[in-house]
């Protein structure tokens, strides 16, 4: 008879002897938010399919099996070649982060002005305590969330990003996360902290991928971003690992007054992977835009969750999500609005689109709307369906092939939400990955 | 270029049959056209020359330049040189009127062993093409029929044949729910790509498409059969007379 293994009492214990072996640093401010959390993770375990927001994500296996975790850098890294995984044409601030720890001897920073820091979280907690103390751990909710609680706890780098006020960032800041297991399944917990400043612009673009595929991944990530005043913040996620990866990836936003978050998600390859989006409309005049496509095929699953949380009156918020699902392939899109009393005048749309192209393919889509305030304007629509075949029959009429008659449609599918990445060299990346994934699927 | 020989063709899915017996010829260098009264057969027509899966070819036979027309999948009836101007063009959103129109040129010339045609010499054809239909620039950039009015819509097939440079075309009620002046456009971009060398096949209900076209042979279709053919003379006669008239003078045709 074979033990289960127990994977959270491994990384609790995992987290017990790292402490044990701090000396000082136990008393710090921020040890005392990691342990808080590992309490709260502890006490709550991985979330069950018992959850309504778990109920199509299953991590029961995940949760029997080891991974290492890591929460020491390792002191001689081994080189990495990241010329594949790179955006052709893409001029940006790059850095690297390889199971969730800076990179330093990988990464380029471009960009330069006074206040502006683009770097990463362990030397903000040593250089930049105020911004740590008003940003880190405010927004993502590690008391009630148990994988926000975990990557709190486990997390001991991220990137750091911060946008002056006033100031407009000249090129990207491209974030490639590397899931390495070359020693074996790795658990990482990537960590970002985004502030924009008053009157400040900034893109900033996650790249996940796998360097290896001979033993599984657990990427649990955590992003939060804080747009100060006016401000506007482009947010990308392109999820392209192997298919022994998980990916959890939770973004929460925090939007002031009049300023405009854009978030966009991209998931094409990978095994298991869960986003969950929250915007928080704090003050009033204020966009959260969100977009997202996942094409997926073979075993693939991906459940995408959203929350706009409509807490300040006179504010807009948007959402498309599109969905090409091939293969044993199943998705997931839950898009909840919240509207609370005093968010009067709010402006709230939502579009779920999803394209079975077989017949083993499932998608579950649910818009939730809740609306406590009674002068608002919300829609929302999500339909299932296959390709139009008035619309092969014209192509077909054209001259295209029926192959390429369905791969050209599904392309302009997704394509419409693809057309919204305002980063031209990321469109570009994403539009010949999507072709030749659809390709793929049209067998 | 085209012959009809006593096509049969029922509904699909009923087993309805619509078309009971079709013979029609046409010769390169003309324009022809089939009018006719609601639910004679004349979309079907199309339908079926151009090869939607929805009728079922019971008998008879189609040959476009010595093919056998009713082999061929769609893309390979357009690739033999058919073009089909479709009564209600579908939207495609998120694909530019001008990708459109150079991935069904390069499908074609793919098939054809040909060359694909590259990105500066379809700008100049397009560029050549648009001004000869009278059509501004910008609308290429616009989705494939998203939101177009009707009149944009008929333009959008009318560009997309100018560019295919089809043998055999038919027009499908090109004229349904047109105004005056998007009517003159679209005929006037048919009669500029008329030449010795294609011919055309214009479906209507009305006559008054043909005040802009002129066809060379018209033929009335009622209940499944052509019943009457004759020069564009017919058109008018029937302008005046009306459906009914072909009703009283072929009872023997219904049925």
């Amino acid at each position: 008879m074979t033990v289960q293994h127990n994977l959270k009492e491994q990384l609790v214990n995992d987290f017990n002897n790292y402490e044990a072996g701090l000396n000082g640093d136990a008393k710090s401010e921020l040890h005392r938010i990691r342990k808080n959390a590992i309490d709260s993770f502890a006490q709550k375990g991985f979330p069950t399919t018992q959850l309504e927001d778990w109920k199509y994500t299953n991590l029961n296996s995940l949760a029997k099996k080891s991974f290492q975790s890591n929460f020491t850098t390792n002191k001689q890294p081994t080189s990495i070649d990241i010329s594949k995984f790179l955006i052709p044409d893409l001029k940006a601030n790059m850095l690297v982060f390889e199971n969730g720890w800076y990179r330093e001897d990988l990464s380029t920073i471009i960009d330069e002005a006074e206040g502006l820091v683009i770097g990463n979280l362990s030397k903000a907690f040593k250089y930049a305590p105020q911004l740590i103390s008003d940003h880190f751990t405010k927004y993502a909710d590690h008391t009630n969330e148990a994988m926000v609680a975990l990557n709190t706890g486990l997390a001991q780098d991220g990137l750091f990003v911060h946008i002056p006020d006033k100031h407009v960032l000249a090129h990207p800041v491209y974030v490639l996360q590397i899931a390495n297991t070359e020693k074996g399944a790795t658990i990482a917990s990537p960590r970002s902290l985004i502030i924009g400043g008053e009157n400040s612009q900034a893109k900033v673009l996650q790249h996940f991928v796998s360097l290896n595929e001979t033993a599984e991944s657990f990427s649990n990530s955590v992003i939060e971003i804080y747009a100060g005043t006016s401000s506007r913040i482009d947010h990308f996620i392109v999820q392209d690992e192997a298919a022994t990866a998980t990916n959890l990836t939770e973004t929460q936003t925090y939007l002031s007054k009049q300023s405009h978050i854009h978030c966009h998600n991209y998931s094409l390859e990978g095994g298991l992977i869960r986003n969950k989006t929250n915007m928080v409309i704090a003050d009033e005049h204020s966009e959260a835009h969100m977009y997202g496509a996942y094409v997926l095929n073979e075993n693939q699953h991906a459940d995408n969750r959203s929350l706009v949380d409509h807490s300040s009156a006179n504010a807009f918020s948007q959402e498309l999500y599109k969905g090409v699902l091939g293969g044993k392939s199943k998705g997931v899109f839950n898009g909840r609005i919240m509207v609370r009393r005093d968010a009067q005048k709010t402006n709230a749309y939502q579009t779920n689109r999803n394209i079975l192209v077989s017949d083993d393919a499932q998608i579950f889509t649910k818009p939730q709307l809740e609306i406590f305030a009674d002068d608002v304007r919300c829609s929302h629509g999500c339909t299932i369906g296959q390709l139009d075949e008035e619309a092969i029959f014209y192509l077909r009429s054209r001259g295209l092939s029926l192959k390429q008659a369905k791969t050209y449609l599904l392309k302009a599918f997704v394509g419409e939400v693809v057309l919204k990445v305002g980063i031209e060299p990321l469109k570009d990346y994403l539009i010949e990955k999507i072709d030749e994934k659809i390709k793929g699927m049209m067998v | 270029m085209l012959k009809i020989e006593n096509l049969k063709a029922q509904v699909e899915e009923s087993g309805l049959e619509i078309l009971k017996g079709i013979n029609l010829e046409i010769n390169a260098g003309e324009v022809h056209a089939i009018m006719g009264p609601n639910g004679s057969g004349k979309s079907t027509l199309a339908s079926v020359l151009s090869g939607k899966e929805t009728y079922e070819v019971t008998g008879g036979t189609v040959n476009l330049n010595g093919e056998d027309l009713l082999d061929l999948d769609p893309e390979e009836r357009a690739w033999a040189g058919l073009f089909l101007a479709f009564q209600y063009p579908v939207e495609i959103p998120g694909v530019s009127i001008a990708n459109f129109i150079r991935t069904a040129i390069n499908a074609k010339r793919e098939n054809a062993g040909l060359e694909l045609m590259n990105a500066k010499d379809f700008l100049l054809k397009i560029r050549e093409k648009a001004a000869m239909l009278e059509i501004d620039p910008k609308f290429m950039q616009r989705a494939v029929n998203e939101g177009f009015s009707g009149g944009e819509k008929k333009r959008n097939e009318i560009l997309q044949m100018a560019m295919l440079e089809p043998k055999f075309s038919i027009l499908d009620e090109t004229d349904s729910g047109l105004d005056i002046d998007a009517l003159k456009v679209v005929a006037n971009g048919v009669n500029k790509l008329k030449s010795a060398e294609n011919a055309t096949l214009i479906i209507t209900h009305y006559q008054r498409l043909l005040d802009y076209i002129v066809p060379d042979f018209v033929h009335i279709l009622y209940n499944g059969r052509i019943v009457k053919s004759g020069g564009k003379e017919l058109a008018l006669e029937l302008e005046e007379k009306g459906y009914d008239w072909i009703k009283e003078e072929v009872p023997a045709a219904s049925h």
